[in-house]
């Protein structure tokens, strides 16, 4: 075996390396064969890191559907399902029992994959607005869980519910922020959030004070965003689709898809 | 029967790697949103601005529990993707400390436990907000490279975590509204910078400062300019999402 040792041995001592080649003397052989094995234990345990040439790096971009038509779709469908209620436009104060589980898988879970694949889209603010807000109806959809089961009491609609109104008020701030990281870009995305952001608002102010009125209110601020929502989501899906602008939402939304339309799903764009 | 013999894979080359760096999104931004709202309604309830003062309202704890721990766990995990050794580290472990309290929440709500209350000893509590505070200043210490609001963050709620071990442990009040106003402080920063970066991807310039102290942090002191360009991603304009840069 001719380790790495003995390549240090061979150009340090010349001498001693041709007398291993060769057979050399006794004494020479044993030197060389107590290095050898000595080399041996450090190339297997500790082997230092090899200076190498700094590796080729590529940047690699993968396409894959835009993951805020599910968000929208997610986010729109609970904020009209709940805002219609949390209005008092229908319903009595036991129908949480029967609708937190859309709201959980709907709003919650539905909206939090839209969200984690919106990363791998490099969509940050979809990220952040469907993140947030499928975190909180999973939350809501939990509160309504614990309540069906008797585990707790939910205040009834026009009532003062501080813990929910402590936390409309900061997803206000979180929507607002994404609204305005979202305004460059798309007038509608940040009209759907602008209008959450502001339910969001009211809806903390009337939870706090505890107006039905101001509830009222927001719960339609709810419905209305879910309305823009669902028009954003149908935009971004139908201007893939038809491959041309079919509903404005976007400045400059021409997209041309790398694709090899023989493939399979993902080498081409759709089915 | 005979072994069957190994490949012959002498003369055969190494085959040559490929790094493929793959860009994503940010996810701090939304770790960081998760951990500023659960820290400002949990933390403003413990400074007695709403609320009663006797055990924690039962309504508090879910979304809690889903946007500082899923939320924010979701996007720690995301950040080893990002390669951020501070997001994938403590935006996970805080996420993790949200899931536990909420789990523990939901025991007292159903009444199998019973949580005392802040003027009394929780040692079994208090315990776990020593490594809470030991590794957010580790990651401030960390964070001197990166930008101030994230220091601060780290900073304010690291040296709060210790004064709320300290507040649980002896079952002093004092000492748990001290951490109190210093997790409100640093939640208010953690929105800072969850925003800062979105704004910057979004906007592709700097909207919000990063205060960066040239010399000292990675950034450039452009960083601190509105209007400045700080990044150049690559992006092909016209594709789908995933090779371009979107808000």
């Amino acid at each position: 075996m001719f380790t790495e040792g003995l390549v240090d041995l061979c150009a340090a001592s010349p001498t001693r390396c041709l007398a291993y080649k060769t057979g050399g003397t006794e004494k020479d052989r044993n030197t060389i064969r107590i290095l050898e094995e000595v080399s041996r234990v450090i190339d297997t345990t500790i082997r230092p890191v090899r200076p190498t040439r700094r590796p080729h790096a590529r940047i690699l971009l993968q396409p894959l559907a835009a993951p805020a038509v599910l968000g929208y779709f997610a986010l729109g469908s609970a904020l009209i399902v709940y805002g219609s209620w949390f209005a008092e436009g229908w319903g009595t104060e036991k129908d949480p029992s029967s609708f937190f589980p859309f709201l959980l898988l709907f709003g919650g879970v539905g909206q939090l994959a839209a969200a984690l694949w919106s990363y791998r889209a490099r969509a940050a603010v979809s990220a952040a607005l469907h993140g947030s807000w499928a975190a909180f109806w999973l939350g809501v959809a939990l509160i309504y869980l614990l309540a069906t089961v008797h585990t707790i009491t939910v205040p009834p609609r026009g009532a003062e519910w501080q813990s929910l109104g402590q936390w409309l008020i900061y997803m206000s701030v979180v929507t607002w922020t994404t609204a305005l990281a979202v305004a460059p870009r798309s007038p509608v995305g940040f009209l759907a959030q602008a209008t959450l952001g502001s339910g969001a608002a009211v809806g903390a102010a009337a939870l706090l004070i505890g107006s039905s009125g101001w509830e009222e209110v927001a719960g339609w601020l709810f419905v209305a965003a879910g309305a823009f929502s669902f028009y954003v989501g149908a935009a971004l899906m139908l201007d893939s689709v038809y491959g041309k602008v079919a509903l404005p939402v976007l400045f400059g939304g021409e997209t041309e898809p790398v694709q090899y339309e023989l493939g399979d799903p993902g080498v081409k764009v759709g089915q | 029967m005979s072994a069957r013999p190994y490949p012959d894979e002498v003369g055969l080359e190494t085959p040559p790697a490929g790094i493929y760096l793959t860009p994503i999104a940010p996810p701090v931004t939304l770790g960081l949103f998760g951990f500023f709202a659960s820290t400002m309604v949990v933390s403003t309830w413990l400074l007695g601005w709403w609320g009663t003062p006797r055990g924690s309202p039962p309504t508090m704890f879910e979304i809690a529990a889903m946007f500082g721990g899923v939320a924010q766990f979701a996007a720690g995990l995301w950040s080893f993707k990002a390669r951020d050794y501070i997001g994938s580290a403590l935006l996970t472990m805080w996420g993790t400390y949200w899931m536990a309290w909420g789990f523990l929440q939901a025991l007292a709500a159903n009444h199998t436990i019973v949580i005392p209350p802040l003027s009394t000893p929780q040692p079994g509590f208090g315990v776990w907000f020593i490594p809470l505070a030991l590794f957010t200043s580790w990651g401030a210490i960390a964070a001197v490279r990166e930008n101030v609001p994230l220091f601060v963050v780290l900073a304010t709620v690291g040296s709060g975590s210790a004064f709320v071990c300290g507040g649980f442990w002896d079952g002093s009040p004092t000492w748990i509204k001290v951490g109190a106003w210093l997790f409100v402080f640093g939640a208010c920063f953690a929105w800072y910078t969850g925003a800062m970066v979105l704004l910057e991807y979004a906007w592709g310039r700097v909207v919000l400062p990063f205060g960066v102290i040239p010399g000292l942090m990675k950034l450039p002191a452009a960083a601190n300019v509105p209007g400045a360009r700080i990044s150049a991603p690559v992006e092909y304009a016209l594709g789908q999402p995933g090779t371009r840069h979107t808000p």
